[in-house]
């Protein structure tokens, strides 16, 4: 049965995953293995979670969201959370729930901006001095030589 | 609360007697086709025009007039913006989990429960926060159970939440809410969790019997 899925969006580079439905067990589980699945498949620089349409962050969901993250970190992803409710924040910090290791921002925006500012400053430091002789812009190809995505 | 049209029909019989008093009202009502159930300024005044009208025709006593349109004029207003038949939100709603999607559902139940309750949202979060966690727990280690949820007429008033399975039980229930063990074991964490949003917090559970949670949130 197929109670549909959470849909993982391609932006600049990025994976924008936006939440915008009351998040059962099975959808948050085959969120995990979708994003992954996905990470391999696009090689993105950055995903951004964004939670703004959830109406209730239990410990399971905001665990599965933590993993996720996790999940991304591993395989050379960086993660931004996004769009927490005020309501939501203050009933996870009452229940003593931790999101360490995992970036946030307040919204959508920010966070893609914050990947973009992060990918600029990563990108100075990548580029190799042959790069730099040969006369290429420095931010269109990596340091090996690969084009920049 | 008392019955405004009753009300109105007191002060208009005190003036002019019980049949033309009900007659000038339903007239009036009839003929404004105000709704006395959902009353608003504007109706107030209208219908107040219209008994004033009456009373002027059938109160020779100016004194006596003046005090019945007052009276009439302050029933009005009061009752202004208030259905005087609230629809009576439910008070306890029981959810039979069984499955994994009970446990979205269970959350609604619980937060539209304390909604109707007239809860502050920051509540109605925690609570369905709860019960999505003692929800899961049911699930993930019973199999099924029942949660009920209930605004309860305690002073002041709370929400109950109840939770029972007859499931494994709980090992070393001390530990879990003391926590012992904080982010190694999913249902810890969710337990433990659940205790900090609540006022109250009570377990009951066994290996043979089951599980009984009791957990109530005092409702300012």
């Amino acid at each position: 049965m197929d109670d549909g899925k959470i849909p993982i969006i391609k932006l600049y580079g990025n994976l924008v995953v936006p939440i915008q439905v009351a998040l059962s067990d099975r959808l948050v589980a085959r969120l995990k293995d979708d994003v992954s699945n996905e990470i391999e498949a696009s090689a993105p620089w950055g995903l951004v979670i964004d939670v703004s349409g959830v109406d209730i962050m239990d410990s399971y969901i905001t665990r599965t969201i933590r993993d996720i993250a996790l999940i991304a970190r591993l395989m050379g992803v960086r993660t931004v959370l996004s769009g927490m409710a005020p309501m939501i924040a203050m009933t996870l910090v009452e229940m003593g729930m931790e999101l360490a290791g995992v970036a946030t921002e307040l919204n959508l925006e920010l966070a893609l901006d914050r990947l973009r500012r992060e990918r600029d400053e990563a990108g100075h430091d990548a580029a190799s001095p042959l790069v730099e002789q040969l006369g290429a812009p420095a931010e269109s190809v990596t340091g090996d030589g690969r084009p920049r995505r | 609360m008392a019955d405004l049209e009753g009300e109105l029909r007191r002060v208009l019989t005190g003036c002019v007697g019980e049949i033309l008093a009900r007659s000038v009202l339903q007239t009036s009502l009839r003929t404004t086709g105000v709704d006395l159930s959902l009353l608003t300024l504007r109706d107030a005044d209208t219908l107040r025009e219209h008994l004033d009208v009456a009373l002027k025709l059938y109160v020779k006593d100016d004194p006596r007039r003046r005090a019945a349109s007052l009276e009439l004029a302050t029933l009005l207003r009061r009752a202004v913006g208030r259905p005087s038949n609230p629809v009576q939100a439910p008070r306890k709603q029981s959810v039979e989990i069984t499955q994994e999607a009970h446990i979205v559902l269970a959350r609604s139940v619980g937060r539209d429960l304390c909604a109707g309750a007239g809860c502050p949202v920051s509540t109605q979060i925690k609570i369905a926060t709860v019960v999505s966690e003692l929800a899961r727990n049911i699930i993930q280690y019973a199999g099924q159970g029942v949660i009920d949820i209930e605004i309860a007429d305690t002073t002041p008033p709370s929400v109950l939440i109840h939770a029972i399975d007859h499931g494994p039980g709980i090992a070393d229930v001390d530990g879990v809410l003391g926590g012992q063990y904080r982010s190694k074991t999913g249902m810890g964490m969710g337990l433990l969790g659940a205790k900090r949003l609540m006022d109250e917090f009570q377990v009951s559970t066994s290996p043979g019997l089951g599980t009984a949670i009791t957990a109530r949130k005092f409702l300012r």
